[in-house]
């Protein structure tokens, strides 16, 4: 107990007030869900039961005690335990594709003792210590080893998470490294060739008729070229690039034909917004913008949105919870929310600049890079700048997955900044 | 590492992270106060929503206002159509409790084009709808509406004057905004007609709901109530209706009663007949097409639309066309009948083989005799034939309120030159045209109004179907008695015709005897029809009483053989219950009026 203590005296005040902050503000949110007020008159049955708040409860408690011991454990062992970790966080993943069980056109979910636990999830703490670890110990390698390496460990996450099939959690997996990357001394241009079949991709999303993109796409490919040639890369790992940008715009169109249609259906609304949409894949979104903008600039008050309580929200307690929040505490309260978030990540940088150890510096940010992307890309869904994917708002949506993993990652933050000098 | 490169790398990705957030919080600004409005707006509206309340539709009573078609109130059973994606389980619940069989249902649901609740159960028992009540909360969204439903009390009963109703085609629910998918829309007769009349408009309910569909409660300002249709009166006497068509049950027939002073038609029957309810509970394709292969054509109006030729009673036509012009006199005698008369090189038969002997025209007119009328129409020329033809009403539409009627057809030369060239045909027709055969076609309409006319001040008048329309305001809109310009013929030539047809009756050697109804005294004629496919239809036109009649029938069985056998009784009975209601008396029995 008294380790516990000490570390957590020792670590960021800032990242601590900033948890249990959003720890509070995230259960009222599920609480507030909870509260159908066209329920009070015996209507209509809530659609969110009481008992997921309860769940949420036990969770936060679940969380809390996970980080204190995350943080109470000197991180230098999780440096050893790295890829054991990982792997073993790789090997529940592939437990899950055999035994899991279908939950809204998945297979996510891992059912132990009552308990439901998405292994995708833990796999993002893994994927951090085993980053961490590798660059770490190859900090002076070209970054072509270490950018080969990094991918090399987090290709069969990625791949085992986009074919289960949850492209949204896949995603965070190179958003992680990436950061992280950078970090150990990759260059930024060379992080960006490297992400540029993602672009390539993007552009030949932008219609489901080749013939509509063909020509964008051309025109993208010859900018890359430009932009290699400023580069000056090696002539081998340019080609490379230039072949891997046109593989993949080659390759969308069958890879979208392997696409789930509800995803299909969902990224075309994106791009193509129409009211008859509404109704349909774009109604999640239309929703969830109408439960924010008609929260105005101080909310409808706490337990007081119509547009949850009338239960037009869909995944109101999950991924769109944020949308209840805009609408409750308006624009003053979203702000705050992402003020917060904006801290955690501002200490983690901070960490990660002042500790001694590459390994902790390294984790911190992958802590950093987690909390970045899952909230950028949460809120962005939300308000409606990004297609709708399955991600949860860290300490806000309902799961004990995305909770476990939310606090474990503010654990491991504790701990670094808590023995920063280590070395 | 180096520290200070630390730093730099931290300021980058804070900045990076920092424009991201800023982007995010821009668009959240953008939102919640820029488009604040807008989306309050929405929020609102999202809460709230407008279900169509739809208009009663008008009820079609009789003269005297017994209701002939009617709304009866039936509880549907709905699902919303937005829902149904993920409805599978609750679906076979439903199917389960109702004890429906899931395929049916499936059917049904794909087959249905409704755009927001789409029906499950159509005509809902009360048991039904118990069972769902019941289990409310294991069939959400699951919606019992009552909504009207046209029935057809009396079945049958004036079926082609009334019409029915079917389900309305996509056509029309694009053409007009009235009507959606799934509504009833007015086929044939009044129903059809006077669909603008009788549907009213709809009204709308605003309500607060939440997203499940549950109605939360009433938005008073989004509610419109409807408008109900308007009340239409018919001209028909619905006793009188069901007399008529009792009379022609088992034949092939039709029957027009019109009301000499007025043109209101009193009974308009066509046998055999259908029962309009059997359209409005959804018809299956089986039976559908069971009724238009109907080689009787039951859902033919025969009243109106039916063409026959017109036989003896156009010898009225015959007989004024030649008195009019002076070419014979009510004394005139030609040679006396022998059963057969010689023209060119062919036998022209009289009805009666045995022959007449010599009559005048009131005897010919009596004795129905063919030969007579041959020797007759020698003084006249088709197109004089046709003019008289054509002033008593028939080759053109009677303008009959409300539905579109056969004009029949009058030949005249312009008529034979065109259909058998010129001078290709010989005055050999006019034979045939003089005893009402031929090429002539007449429906019972014209007929019965031809008759009203000779009978009653020798006009003639606008057949009514309709009394009374009464809008859902309480306005009433009586029909107006339209009277043609012209009258028919003179006055002199009338009251001939008018004697002679009291004789076909009355006269003991008249072929109308059989058309005697006690305590009044009735004209008319009777007709047997040459019919080339077939045995004679049967005809008898009448009017009474005769001096100053109140009414005036036309009555065909086809192919029935003799007018004055076949269809004279059915007109006394027809005559004999209207003269029981005139009296204010019930109608007897058929069998017991004498």
């Amino acid at each position: 107990m008294t380790t516990v203590t000490r570390t957590l005296l020792r670590s960021d005040g800032w990242a601590i007030g900033a948890w249990l902050l959003l720890m509070a503000i995230g259960l009222a949110a599920v609480f507030s869900c909870t509260v159908d007020f066209s329920a009070l008159d015996q209507v209509v049955p809530s659609t969110v039961a009481r008992s997921v708040f309860e769940g949420q409860l036990l969770w936060v408690g679940v969380g809390i005690l996970a980080a204190l011991a995350c943080a109470a454990i000197p991180y230098r062992h999780f440096d050893t335990l790295a890829y054991t970790s990982y792997a073993l966080s790789l090997a529940l993943i592939l437990l899950v594709l055999v035994l899991g069980r279908e939950v809204g056109g998945g297979r996510r979910w891992l059912i132990v003792g009552g308990l439901s636990l998405q292994p995708s999830e833990l796999a993002k703490v893994g994927l951090v210590l085993a980053l961490a670890r590798f660059l770490a110990s190859h900090g002076k390698r070209g970054p072509t080893f270490l950018v080969t390496g990094a991918f090399a460990i987090l290709a069969p996450a990625f791949l085992l998470v986009a074919q289960q099939p949850d492209l949204g959690t896949a995603l965070v997996f190179p958003a992680i490294a990436i950061p992280m990357l950078f970090w150990a001394g990759v260059r930024m241009s060379f992080l960006f060739a490297l992400a540029s079949p993602a672009f390539s991709a993007l552009v030949m999303f932008y219609s489901d008729r080749v013939v509509d993109v063909i020509w964008p796409w051309v025109i993208y490919v010859l900018v890359l070229l430009v932009v290699l040639y400023y580069l000056r890369l090696y002539l081998l790992p340019s080609i490379g690039l230039a072949f891997a940008n046109i593989m993949t715009g080659l390759a969308i169109p069958l890879v979208w034909e392997k696409l789930q249609p509800y995803q299909q259906a969902r990224i075309l609304t994106f791009f193509n917004p129409s009211d008859a949409d509404r109704l349909n894949y774009g109604y999640q979104t239309f929703q969830s913008k109408v439960a924010i903008g008609s929260g105005g600039l101080f909310g409808k008050g706490f337990l007081a949105g119509t547009q949850k309580g009338l239960a037009f929200l869909p995944e109101r307690h999950t991924d769109f919870i944020f949308s209840v929040v805009g609408e409750e505490f308006g624009l003053i309260g979203a702000i705050l929310i992402l003020g917060l978030f904006y801290v955690v990540i501002w200490r983690a940088l901070r960490v990660a600049t002042v500790v001694r150890r590459p390994f902790g510096s390294l984790v911190a940010v992958g802590v950093a890079s987690y909390f970045a992307f899952q909230v950028l890309v949460n809120v962005s869904i939300t308000v409606g700048l990004l297609p709708v994917t399955g991600l949860p708002l860290p300490f806000f949506s309902k799961g004990g997955s995305s909770m476990l993993v939310s606090c474990l990652m503010m654990g491991l933050l504790f701990n670094v900044s808590a023995r920063w000098s280590d070395v | 590492m180096d520290e200070r490169r630390r730093q730099w790398r931290a300021q980058v990705l804070l900045a990076l992270v920092g424009a991201s957030f800023l982007a995010v919080a821009l668009s959240l600004f953008s939102m919640q106060v820029l488009q604040y409005r807008h989306f309050e707006e929405l929020a609102r509206r999202n809460r709230q929503d407008q279900y169509r309340v739809p208009a009663p539709r008008g009820i079609v009573a009789d003269r005297s206002g017994e209701e002939l078609a009617e709304n009866v109130y039936q509880a549907r059973i709905t699902y919303p159509r937005r829902l149904l994606a993920g409805a599978d389980s609750t679906i076979a619940r439903f199917a389960s409790l109702l004890e429906l069989d899931p395929a049916t249902l499936e059917q049904r649901i794909a087959a249905s084009n409704e755009p927001d609740r789409v029906t499950l159960v159509r005509r809902a028992t009360p048991e039904q709808v118990a069972v769902v009540e019941e289990h409310r909360l294991v069939l959400p969204q699951v919606q019992v509406t009552v909504g009207p439903r046209r029935s057809y009390p009396f079945g049958s009963l004036a079926a082609h004057l009334l019409g029915y109703l079917g389900e309305v085609r996509r056509e029309e629910t694009e053409s007009d905004s009235h009507y959606r998918p799934g509504d009833m829309i007015g086929r044939l007769g009044i129903e059809s007609a006077a669909e603008r009349l009788l549907r009213g408009s709809h009204g709308k309910r605003g309500v607060e709901v939440n997203a499940a569909g549950h109605i939360v409660g009433d938005v008073a300002a989004l509610t419109v109530p409807p408008l109900g249709g308007s009340r239409l009166f018919l001209t028909t006497d619905y006793r009188l209706q069901a007399r008529v068509e009792e009379l022609l049950r088992g034949k092939v027939g039709a029957c027009v009663v019109m009301e000499v002073r007025t043109g209101d038609l009193l009974a308009v029957a066509s046998s055999p007949t259908y029962d309009p309810n059997e359209f409005v509970a959804g018809i299956s394709s089986d039976r559908m097409k069971e009724i238009l292969e109907d080689p009787d054509k039951r859902m033919f109006n025969r009243a109106f639309r039916g063409a026959y030729p017109p036989g003896s009673p156009f010898k009225i036509i015959t007989a004024a066309a030649a008195l009019e012009r002076n070419r014979v006199r009510p004394t005139t005698r030609f040679q006396p009948c022998t059963g057969k008369y010689r023209f060119g090189d062919r036998d022209f038969h009289c009805w009666d083989l045995n022959g007449h002997g010599s009559l005048d025209l009131e005897g010919a007119i009596i004795q129905s005799c063919d030969v007579y009328f041959y020797q007759l129409i020698q003084e006249l020329t088709v197109d004089e034939l046709a003019d008289t033809a054509r002033r008593f009403g028939l080759g053109r539409s009677t303008d009959v309120e409300f539905f579109s009627d056969a004009s029949g057809l009058v030949p005249d030369s312009a008529w034979y030159d065109k259909a058998f060239g010129r001078r290709r045909w010989t005055a050999g027709v006019k034979l045939n045209l003089a005893i009402g055969q031929g090429e002539l076609l007449a429906t019972p309409l014209q007929m019965a109004r031809t008759l009203a006319a000779v009978g009653g001040d020798g006009y003639l008048y606008r057949p009514h179907t309709c009394l009374v329309t009464e809008s859902a305001y309480g306005n009433r809109d009586v029909r107006r008695v339209v009277r043609s310009q012209e009258p028919i013929c003179s006055e002199r030539v009338r009251r001939f015709l008018k004697r002679a047809l009291r004789g076909v009756v009355a006269e003991e050697r008249g072929t109308g005897g059989l058309a005697r109804v006690a305590g009044v005294e009735i004209s008319g004629k009777t007709g047997t029809a040459e019919n080339s496919s077939g045995e004679d239809h049967a005809w008898f036109v009448a009017y009474a009483p005769s001096e100053d009649p109140d009414v005036a029938v036309a009555l065909i069985v086809e192919k029935a053989g003799h007018g004055g056998a076949v269809a004279a009784p059915l007109v006394r009975e027809v005559l004999d219950a209207y003269f029981h209601l005139k009296r204010g008396e019930p109608i007897p029995a058929l069998g017991e009026s004498r």
